[in-house]
């Protein structure tokens, strides 16, 4: 894999299912894969400027509040193409109102977001501080981490055909 | 008098989740005519409990457990506790000179990141009119990509001994689990002193450039106030209107209340009412103090808003922002060039029943902690002031003067101007228990 792959995980790993990211990162680095460097941002979005610009590939980790789709499958958006989903611009969930949509749109709007941008999310139910995660999240971790690798795998490809 | 000058205009101006700024708040104004009937700053965000479950929970855990309480100023937290706890542990007196440098250090990286976040991402678009720093990075990159890498040093300086910057875990009572390795420090000076010359450009073009609107109040101003060095970790509490108080003595000196629009208690000064902490007030106070880097900037800053200290304006905390932004980039700088790895990174710690309360100066001004333990070093009790709910009444009392002003103004500026107001606080709702959607209705009645 290239060096040039970042994955940037968010979540509050004290917050019911909004562990997801973290737990993704967890797993991710677990596999020890040597060419992928993993972020946590935790509940700071606004640090995911300080790894711009630089990778080549960013795939992005987190948590959306989507109830009605529990148990479904996971979400991904390529952010390149496809505009962010609404929801991704809640700024009660955000940190000083600068959440991870708008990091990404400041870093479009500088000409520093990487050639591929990906986002990986899980839907979740609950983020309460305190409260349980879900049963089925670490389903959830696991077959993240797994979709991941292959977007790795896939940019690397793209950039060896490039 | 005619029929329709009997009339009042009722107006209210709602903001429902105020824009960026931490956590979840709203703004209530009612006007009747030209008179402001009522200004709430409505803070919603559930309360935390962060007092309630440290109770139990052993001393050691408490700078963990509380750096979770805010992703932007963490480190405020895990100094407040640990200087709280280490007085109840009656070792306040034993902790080296180089420990106390390192938490300054740390603490600038902090001040650095949420200072300059704040400045250039979250307050300069009113200033400049943009609507966000998306669209102002649109028209002026280059100040938000200078903005953006001196933001990423202050996260790399908390990193370097703090091991991460969101929530930092070297921190521990009585020191650090580690101290900072003299590699990591000869890395990150040179990066410091070119932030540093740069930040100071910044500042002159935040003078130079904006216009400031003028909204003069006769406040009474808190802070920290050592006898040497610009306040952060350590000193008197002190204010210009007479207060000067030993840090125990803090809770004597101020009153919490709870009101019925917040689920953040509003503190005041008992003899007197509401106070303001934060940069300003720590300027007012201490500018004497200032590094020199910051204090040859001073007279320049002064000249270009055409106003000496003390600056009695709540808009001017921009300007003083960037002054302390200065101020802790040269006090970083200063400690990497002398650094020597230290002997000890902490000092051995024995627990036993005590009480200790001890503030320090977060971004946001003056965060102050008091924890009680037993025998086995046990958190009985806990108390956390931390400085927006010190803040709130103040801003009250700021948004009903400005809204004196905004009778004749449309209710979309009138709004704008409101949460410009609050952003001069760099409120952090989460950490006092979140803020603007705006809606206005306006009514004649009382015919």
């Amino acid at each position: 894999m290239s060096t040039d792959i970042l994955v940037a995980t968010c979540g509050n790993s004290m917050a019911g299912d909004d562990a997801f990211g973290p737990l993704v990162g967890e797993r991710l680095r677990a596999m020890a894969l040597p060419d992928l460097r993993v972020v946590d941002l935790d509940i700071k979005p606004a640090a995911l400027l300080d790894h711009l610009p630089g990778p080549r590939t960013l795939i992005l980790v987190d948590a959306a509040v989507f109830p009605a789709q529990f148990g479904g499958p996971l979400l991904q958006w390529d952010l390149q193409r496809q505009p962010l989903p609404e929801l991704a611009h809640d700024d009660a969930l955000s940190s000083h109102g600068m959440g991870l949509a708008d990091q990404i749109e400041l870093a479009r709007t500088l000409g520093v977001l990487p050639e591929i941008v990906q986002l990986v999310a899980a839907p979740v139910e609950d983020l309460t501080m305190g409260c349980d995660r879900h049963p089925h999240l670490s389903e959830f971790v696991q077959e993240a981490a797994r979709l991941v690798v292959q977007i790795a795998l896939q940019s690397q490809g793209e950039g060896s055909h490039a | 008098m005619s029929a329709e000058q009997t009339k009042s205009d009722i107006r209210t101006i709602r903001v429902g989740a105020l824009a960026r700024v931490e956590g979840e708040g709203a703004l209530h104004l009612v006007m009747d005519g030209d008179q402001v009937d009522d200004v709430r700053l409505e803070i919603y965000e559930p309360p935390r409990f962060y007092e309630a479950f440290l109770r139990g929970r052993s001393f050691r855990e408490v700078p963990d457990i509380t750096a979770r309480i805010c992703g932007i100023c963490p480190v405020a937290y895990q100094m407040g506790s640990c200087h709280a706890l280490e007085k109840a542990m009656g070792v306040f007196d034993q902790v080296d000179d180089s420990i106390h440098l390192m938490r300054d250090y740390l603490y600038a990286g902090e001040w650095i990141e949420s200072h300059v976040l704040h400045m250039f991402l979250l307050h300069l678009p009113d200033f400049l009119g943009y609507e966000s720093a998306i669209s102002m990075a649109a028209d002026h990159a280059d100040i938000v990509q200078r903005a953006l890498r001196i933001k990423k040093l202050g996260n790399a300086i908390v990193s370097s001994i703090g091991g991460r910057s969101v929530h930092p875990v070297g921190v521990c009572v009585g020191g650090f689990y580690a101290p900072l390795d003299p590699k990591k420090a000869t890395a990150l000076l040179p990066e410091v002193k070119a932030c540093l010359d740069d930040m100071c450009e910044l500042v002159l073009f935040v003078a130079r450039n904006l216009e400031y609107p003028d909204l003069e109040r006769d406040y009474e101003f808190l802070s920290l106030c050592p006898d040497e060095g610009y306040p952060m970790n350590l000193g008197r509490i002190r204010s210009n209107k007479g207060l000067d108080v030993e840090q125990e003595e803090f809770l004597d000196a101020i009153e919490e209340r709870h009101v019925k629009h917040s689920t953040a208690l509003h503190a005041r000064i008992r003899t007197r009412g509401s106070y303001m902490v934060g940069p300003l007030a720590r300027l007012n106070l201490n500018a004497e103090k200032l590094h020199p880097r910051a204090a040859e900037l001073l007279p320049k800053v002064c000249d270009a808003l055409g106003k000496k200290l003390p600056w009695t304006n709540s808009f001017l905390s921009l300007p003083a922002r960037g002054l302390e932004t200065v101020h802790a980039l040269a006090l970083a700088a200063d400690i990497l060039e002398n650094y020597e790895r230290p002997a000890r990174s902490r000092i051995d710690i024995t627990p036993r029943a005590g009480i200790g309360g001890h503030g320090t100066e977060a971004p946001r001004g003056l965060c102050w902690h008091q924890y009680r333990t037993d025998d086995a070093g046990m958190i009985t009790d806990a108390r956390i002031i931390p400085p927006t709910s010190q803040n709130q009444s103040t801003i009250e009392e700021d948004l009903r003067l400005l809204a004196n002003r905004l009778v004749d103004t449309p209710d979309e500026q009138a709004a704008l101007q409101c949460e410009h107001l609050i952003r001069n606080y760099d409120p952090c709702i989460s950490c006092s228990v979140h803020f603007l959607d705006f809606n206005r209705s306006q009514k004649k009645c009382r015919a």
